[in-house]
């Protein structure tokens, strides 16, 4: 009978022990803890107005913004709006290697939330803010294809917008006259639209110019609202951090764990994806494999003189900013070797909803993605800035189990996620 | 003591042995080749005043952020003194630096943007935007006399 209690004791005993074993895998250090909560979606400062687009913050532009971001009007064809390709359950992306607007995209659509804290846009930061970004497709043949007279006459034709846009920006000029401009008129794209805005007159092009760049501004700061809220990552951190003791399972699996403990250390993913938004917002050449060595996989290397000599740069004439507000244009980096074949860091949050991955959306899956991480070949362009990670299949899964927790709702409205 | 009793005994050493244990964070295995990319060696040396390679100047520097932050552009102040303690003012001055492990310099192009006097002077335009080990290079210039020193820096 005594030895019976005693086995039940012993039992339970060792039942015990291996359940603090599970408690005690999860004891972080206080160096990992202090990289978990830079990780953390809690350490994201608010955002105040950006400098560039003092508008940025005002319920009329964000109104306005949101109802641009989803009308076709604002295309060459009326059949692309910025959510054809920025899809917001699709977590702002598309579910296309590359993005398909009135014609093939030679980029895969990158997600929006969260980009309101970049300093650069597009894979090869050839824009320094989200407002100068949206321009760009607008007027891109293989996007929207449109022009900027033409968007101008759809603001100004339609009351709603109109009154909206003269509510943010003053009254608006008169651009009714088909001759002094006509409907598909710009600087860029095909040859009749640029030999049409070289008729206008110096005045009207500004006068045109000035109402697509105040689109750019609303459009922006309706898209400035897109900021992710909490994953069970975030959660668990969040835990960790009050003192919780967090057992196995109870808001990250053992798995996630364990690939949590690989990012922050064997993987060294933190040295690029670090901070609340997992992205540094820097480029890195991480020898993806490119079809063809052409201009467009120089990357930064292109993209940099491009925003540095654009109109609508933070120091340009359409900026609201003062210049000490553009330090990262004013001191940007134009060349180094580090820059060829440089693409900017994507975030790492709401990976389920964003494949495929990398600039020219190169791997349909994620396991694709962490394979070429551990091989890490040579660049076919540039110097590769990374090694291969020499990790087992099971250390792979256990890294795209944690990736996978990074999934989180956006913390809007959810009205602004559909069409106004 | 009967079997029993001593099998219990051992068995609840083992068990105390496994609670001691377990109480420890486990050990990192073997470094991976992109872990050494991470790496940071034991003895670097990490003051912010230094001697210039030749010897011609004592150079000190601080960022305006304490702690150095990750992924925000700031500014960093200089002081310039030679070796008998003489304030250098309007020399010129470059920086440059970068991530020995990684091979690639500064993700920005910072520049000394003010003489402030008293041998003190202005750098705008510092980033890092990777945790890990990063040098800055300081080259001090006047008239002939150009001399660098090199710091180092954690980024966490």
């Amino acid at each position: 009978m005594v030895q019976q209690k005693l086995v039940l004791l012993l039992f339970s005993l060792f039942l015990t022990a291996f359940h603090k074993h599970a408690l005690a895998d999860q004891i972080w250090s206080t160096k990992q803890l202090h990289i978990l909560e830079a990780l953390w979606i809690g350490s994201l400062t608010d955002l105040g107005v950006d400098p560039s687009n003092k508008f940025s913050k005002d319920p009329i532009a964000v109104n306005l913004g949101h109802r641009i971001f989803f009308d076709k009007r604002f295309s060459g064809d009326g059949k692309v709006s910025c959510a054809s390709c920025h899809q917001p359950l699709r977590a702002f992306t598309d579910g296309l290697p590359l993005a398909k607007g009135m014609g093939q995209s030679t980029r895969n659509t990158p997600t929006i939330i969260g980009t309101a804290y970049s300093p650069w846009f597009f894979w090869n930061g050839r824009a320094d803010s989200q407002w100068s970004q949206a321009l760009q497709p607008m007027e891109a043949p293989s996007e929207h294809g449109g022009a900027r007279t033409g968007f101008a006459k759809v603001i100004y034709g339609d009351a709603t917008y109109r009154s909206l846009y003269e509510k943010l920006f003053g009254v608006m000029p008169d651009i009714s006259d088909k001759n002094k401009f006509p409907p598909k008129a710009a600087p860029t794209g095909a040859i009749q639209t640029r030999t049409a805005w070289e008729a206008m007159t110096t005045k009207n092009q500004k006068k045109v110019t000035g109402i697509f760049v105040n689109i750019g501004k609303a459009i922006a700061s309706y898209e400035g609202l897109m900021i992710p809220g909490p994953s069970r990552f975030d959660n668990y951190v969040d835990s960790l951090l009050s003192g919780k003791i967090v057992t196995d399972d109870q808001i990250l699996t053992a798995e996630e764990i364990a690939g949590l403990k690989i990012f922050i250390g064997k993987g060294a993913c933190t040295q690029c994806h670090n901070g609340p938004l997992l992205t540094n917002n820097e480029f890195h050449n991480i020898g993806l494999p490119i079809a063809d060595i052409s201009e467009d996989e120089e990357g930064r290397t292109r993209g940099a003189p491009i925003v540095q000599e654009s109109e609508f740069n933070c120091l340009g004439p359409h900026s609201d900013a003062k210049n000490n507000d553009c330090a990262e244009l004013d001191f940007i980096k134009l060349r180094g070797i580090s820059l060829l074949g440089s693409f900017k860091t994507p975030t790492l949050r709401n990976l389920n909803l964003t494949a495929p991955y990398m600039h020219n959306g190169q791997f349909a899956t994620l396991n694709s993605v962490l394979n070429h991480y551990n091989q890490a070949p040579d660049a076919m362009i540039g110097k590769s800035d990374v090694l291969p990670l020499e990790l087992t299949t099971k250390e792979l899964d256990q890294l795209r189990y944690f990736l996978l927790s990074l999934n989180s709702y956006i913390n809007v409205d959810p009205r602004y996620l559909l069409k106004p | 003591m009967n079997k029993a009793m001593f099998s219990f005994a051992i068995a609840a050493i083992a068990i105390v042995a496994i609670f001691l244990f377990d109480r420890k964070v486990p050990k990192e295995t073997a470094m991976t080749m992109q872990q050494k990319l991470a790496f940071i060696p034991g003895d670097l040396d990490y003051s912010r005043t230094r001697t210039s390679v030749d010897k011609k100047y004592i150079i000190s520097i601080s960022s305006l952020i304490d702690p150095v932050p990750l992924n925000q552009i700031h500014q960093w102040e200089l002081t310039i003194k030679t070796q008998q303690g003489d304030l250098v003012d309007a020399a010129s001055v470059s920086i440059t630096g970068g991530m020995p492990m990684h091979k690639h310099g500064l993700p920005t192009a910072p520049r000394m943007t003010q003489d402030l006097g008293q041998g003190r002077y202005l750098i705008e335009g510092m980033k890092f935007s990777m945790a890990g080990w990063w040098e800055i290079i300081i080259e001090v210039a006047q008239g002939f006399d150009k001399d660098k020193a090199t710091f180092n820096l954690i980024l966490r």
